[in-house]
């Protein structure tokens, strides 16, 4: 692996149903509108503010990440970002005032201006929230160090949506449910864990049946919760769903028409000349469980986390450098899946 | 508009996704928002912006009279969009913000990571105790200067703005 491999094309600790961990935090300046009111000039000098701070700070984790204005990113680039899970749609609908700090590997992305003045997040690949936050953590002090974030003692940190207040921090986890979701089984899972202050949504596309199986986890409490309860206590439930997804593949995979289902998914991946987003997703959700469940030997968790990323319509467009029409994307992408997966 | 997935009731909740590598907007109701995971999982059967709009009565006096000195967002500027306008909002409308909080997050007392900014301060302060001098007679013209202000005697006005800005010239 080089040193530019981006922290989505790896695979980590419970890796066959643990795709990655994020954590963000909400912060703001003092004295300064939130994003909702701020004018042009405003955004502009919070903008000129954090990205001096980081770029003159003596952290070397900080001083080394590269300023992106996003008003100069074209539109393909910015959905791309989206796609490789760097910053949300709503970051890139409105680019004005907007500008992003990003690490090499790309696992620390700093919205600046989007719903807060800063949205620090850092993302790993598998189950590792700690050592995630960790980062954002220290990160978010020293540029407090310079920047003095809005807070208040019994309001703790505070936020332009009154959801984030206190800790600002929502931590998250995809996950590849694929057995659950063919059980029918998430709409009771979703419905308890929303008891517990938790979230479960789909990653990919609207609905209980999201394509591709992948679930976004996480927290919705942030006020009167530590960042150490908050993380524990979603990492212990997420370990409880993980051994039920495991429990539920077990008995699925018994059956010879799932196994079939499996075997000729790897088939068309590797022989297909023409694939769609929704078809390549499905399939690559089968043959992650087909090499989840041992059925598949000789394909890396990293492969498939990669080929995701990478086959997605902007990203795509933005590494050939080019718009490609819908037809063609699809031709491109199968012969992308059928080298990778050789 | 109506809900874009089920088409019979008015949407209220707007999504932004990527989808075939473009963006697009979701408008959904309330209720599919929620089917969807959008909604406020506090609140099953209230939107977000529901709740926030029951708490600040539309009749409330509050609603328009008061409004932040930072920012200038008055309540319905907040019960509309459910975004607070600034920080000091919740200094401002602390009162009428707090049953909401309490709602959302089942507290109100934040126990997470608290900054290193207030010894900051503690310095800052000592730093004014050592030339009291200056800073309280600016202070002093200060006051004045706001009761002039109060009483539309612009013409002192006027003049003690020049001496506060002489002053704090003098001490830069």
């Amino acid at each position: 692996m080089t040193m530019d491999t981006k922290w989505f094309e790896k695979s980590g600790k419970e890796g066959d149903v643990v795709i990655s961990s994020r954590i963000r935090l909400a912060r703001n300046l003092q004295k300064i509108p939130f994003p909702i009111r701020m004018n042009d000039q405003q955004k502009q000098q919070v903008r000129d503010n954090i990205v001096q701070a980081a770029k003159q700070s003596t952290n070397p984790i900080l001083r080394n990440l590269t300023y992106i204005n996003m008003e100069q990113v074209d539109k393909i680039e910015a959905v791309s970002m989206v796609e490789n899970h760097l910053v949300s749609p709503d970051f890139i609908s409105n680019p004005k005032g907007r500008g992003l700090l990003l690490s090499k590997d790309n696992s620390i992305a700093i919205m600046i201006n989007e719903e807060d003045h800063l949205r620090i997040q850092v993302m790993k690949e598998g189950m590792d929230l700690s050592e995630v936050y960790q980062l954002a953590d220290q990160i978010d002090s020293v540029l407090n160090d310079t920047l003095h974030f809005a807070f208040d003692a019994e309001l703790g940190y505070l936020t332009q949506c009154p959801t984030n207040l206190g800790t600002g921090m929502r931590a998250s986890l995809m996950l590849h449910l694929p057995s659950l979701q063919q059980n029918g089984m998430i709409k009771r899972i979703s419905d308890n864990l929303s008891k517990l202050g938790l979230t479960l949504r789909g990653t990919y596309g609207e609905g209980t049946e999201p394509v591709g199986a992948l679930y976004q986890l996480s927290n919705q409490v942030t006020l009167g919760l530590s960042e150490k309860e908050a993380i524990e206590n979603l990492e212990r439930i997420v370990m409880q769903l993980v051994d039920e997804e495991r429990n539920t593949r077990k008995s699925l995979m018994e059956n010879i028409k799932k196994q079939d289902a499996v075997a000729r998914s790897l088939g068309i991946l590797k022989n297909a000349k023409i694939l769609s987003t929704e078809e390549f997703m499905k399939l690559l959700s089968n043959v992650r469980l087909g090499v989840a469940s041992g059925f598949i030997k000789d394909i890396s968790y990293e492969t498939l986390n990669k080929l995701m990323v990478q086959t997605q319509p902007a990203t795509m467009m933005t590494m050939n450098g080019k718009q490609l029409s819908a037809e063609e994307r699809d031709i491109l992408r199968a012969s992308m899946v059928c080298e990778a997966l050789k | 508009m109506l809900c874009q997935s089920c088409g019979k009731h008015p949407a209220n909740t707007h999504i932004k996704t990527i989808i075939n590598g473009e963006l697009t907007e979701h408008s959904l109701c309330s209720e599919c928002a929620q089917k969807m995971g959008y909604g406020n999982s506090f609140f099953p059967s209230n939107t977000f912006d529901q709740f926030f709009s029951s708490f600040f009565g539309k009749n409330s006096l509050m609603e328009d009279t008061l409004r932040c000195p930072v920012c200038g967002a008055s309540l319905s500027d907040i019960s509309d969009t459910g975004k607070v306008g600034c920080a000091d909002c919740y200094k401002t409308f602390l009162n009428q913000l707090m049953p909401s909080i309490q709602r959302m997050h089942g507290n109100t007392r934040h126990a997470g990571k608290i900054p290193m900014g207030t010894a900051l301060q503690v310095v800052e302060q000592t730093q004014e105790k050592e030339q009291p001098k200056e800073k309280s007679e600016i202070e002093q013209y200060q006051e004045q200067l706001q009761t002039a202000i109060d009483e539309q005697n612009f013409e002192l006005a006027a003049e003690l703005r020049d001496k506060i800005k002489a002053l704090s010239e003098k001490s830069e």
